[in-house]
């Protein structure tokens, strides 16, 4: 994939914040620098996720603003050699950035790192149009369930209206036991509908809803099956080919014991 | 869009000349456009308007006077080829005027057929049409991929799916009942077809490609069969 990738849904609450979190973890935790870009703008989370909320002094409006420089508003993670998170202002709106201006910062920003991962907000409105403007790939976020695959179908047109062409797909919080019983669409469902290529597929995992709360991303954890996915999805984004994890035998009940001594 | 449509202000009134080589649709439009930037210019009801150019059937010729008289004022419309025939008329008025040829019944269906199909166009679509997408057409509509939930495809004429149709297809939108939606892999939630509206099952196999249409008033599915 290409080095700026926004990471999109039209729903909300399907992940992208989670999601952006990990592969930029992921990304770091492989040598590669990284900048994540929150650009939502008003309900900022992805500094909560990353645990790096305290030490937010500028933000992304403050950048475009020139109320500073680009570099002052950039958080560097500690824990990670490499990760780098541009935060959100939470105190303003969608419209106090202009698609033109996110343009040009994303521009500035592909000249210090390896990749940028933009995490874009809920919905397809200006909010949507800031987060796409300077991408040149995404990763589309669905959830096995209609109505979210709906949003992500609108999505993907959306994209392809823009000029992105490189539109890959990620499937999270998938039950292989209910896809079993015919309770959740199966990946094959999904697919076959949206039609496009698939980058990975998550599991639901409890410990992504610890991590979460931690501030320490899943992927970073060896136990997690989520954080394995991620792992293997960010191997994915870097052109490496990498099979498809089998969650069918991995949440058998062997696969629990074996999971279980791993720990 | 440039230049399809030119004024021209002549002693008695104004002549305008439609492109020949755009639509109706197109050219009614651009003139909609050109008369209510001008409107003043029409102050004067005893105007005579000459149309030249583009070929018009009769229906679209009524319906262009229409529009003059009813939101312009202007009664005296008339078209270049009977415009053609006054001017000859006057000049030498002991010649009888040429008479044009009655229309039997033959031809008079003919040429309604031929305007009900001369200026649709048909657009042909390749790509998939996804959730939130509008495919509006006067003519027929071909689509090379799928129609996904949330997509639409409305046409005056038939539709062609060449994959799923899973969003809605409207055939005969403006009221025309010869027409059909055919798809790959007929399985839409609802299905329009002239002024009836169907709910289908929930499907997710079907058995090869189907045609929906018209039959007494009824909407018909049947597989597509080579006759």
């Amino acid at each position: 994939m290409e080095n700026v990738i926004v990471i999109t849904s039209g729903k909300g609450g399907v992940g992208k914040t989670t999601s952006t979190a990990n592969l930029g973890t992921g990304l770091a935790m492989q040598g590669k620098k990284v900048v994540l870009v929150d650009t939502d703008i008003g309900l900022r989370n992805l500094d909560v996720v990353l645990g790096l909320e305290n030490r937010i002094v500028y933000d992304l409006v403050d950048v475009v603003e020139g109320t500073c420089k680009l570099k002052q508003a950039l958080i560097k993670d500690k824990r990670y050699e490499g990760l780098y998170l541009l935060p959100a202002a939470q105190t303003r709106n969608k419209m106090a950035v202009a698609p033109e201006q996110m343009k040009e910062l994303i521009a500035e920003l592909e000249q210090e790192f390896d990749y940028v991962l933009i995490d874009c907000p809920a919905g397809i409105e200006r909010g949507f149009k800031n987060a796409v403007a300077g991408a040149k790939s995404a990763i589309v976020v669905t959830v096995p369930e209609v109505s979210s695959v709906r949003d992500a179908d609108r999505i993907i047109g959306l994209l392809s209206a823009s000029g992105i062409e490189d539109v890959r797909l990620l499937i999270n919080r998938l039950r292989p036991d209910l896809v079993r019983k015919g309770d959740m669409l199966a990946i094959d469902d999904t697919l076959e509908i949206l039609g496009i290529d698939l980058i990975g597929v998550i599991p639901e995992d409890e410990m992504i809803f610890r991590s979460s709360n931690l501030g320490e991303p899943a992927v970073t954890d060896k136990a997690s099956l989520a954080g394995e996915a991620y792992r293997n999805v960010t191997r994915r984004i870097m052109g490496e080919d990498v099979p498809m994890l089998d969650l069918e035998q991995k949440t058998g009940f062997f696969g629990r014991i074996k999971r279980l001594f791993s720990k | 869009m440039q230049g399809i449509i030119t004024f021209k202000g002549k002693e008695k009134g104004l002549e305008i000349y439609l492109d020949e080589r755009s639509t109706y649709p197109v050219l009614r439009e651009e003139l909609m456009e050109k008369l209510k930037k001008n409107q003043d210019f029409f102050r004067d009801s005893d105007t005579r308007v000459v149309i030249r150019g583009k070929k018009l059937s009769e229906a679209q010729r009524k319906e262009l006077r229409r529009v003059f008289s009813m939101d312009f004022g202007i009664r005296d419309v008339i078209y270049g080829d009977e415009a053609d025939l006054m001017r000859e008329a006057e000049l030498k008025i002991e010649k009888p005027p040429v008479k044009k040829p009655e229309p039997d019944e033959y031809r008079e269906e003919v040429e309604l057929v031929s305007g009900a199909y001369f200026d649709a166009q048909s657009i042909f679509i390749n790509h998939t049409v996804r959730s939130g997408q509008r495919i509006e057409c006067e003519g027929d509509i071909v689509v090379l991929g799928d129609v996904n939930p949330g997509g639409e495809v409305i046409a005056g004429g038939s539709i062609a799916v060449f994959g799923r149709l899973r969003g809605l297809a409207h055939a005969g939108c403006s009221g025309r009942k010869d027409v059909c939606v055919a798809a790959v892999n007929m399985c839409p939630k609802q299905l329009r077809l002239s002024g009836r509206v169907v709910t289908f099952p929930d499907r997710e196999e079907t058995g090869g490609p189907e045609v929906a249409e018209m039959r007494d008033g009824k909407v018909v599915i049947r597989p597509v069969s080579v006759k």
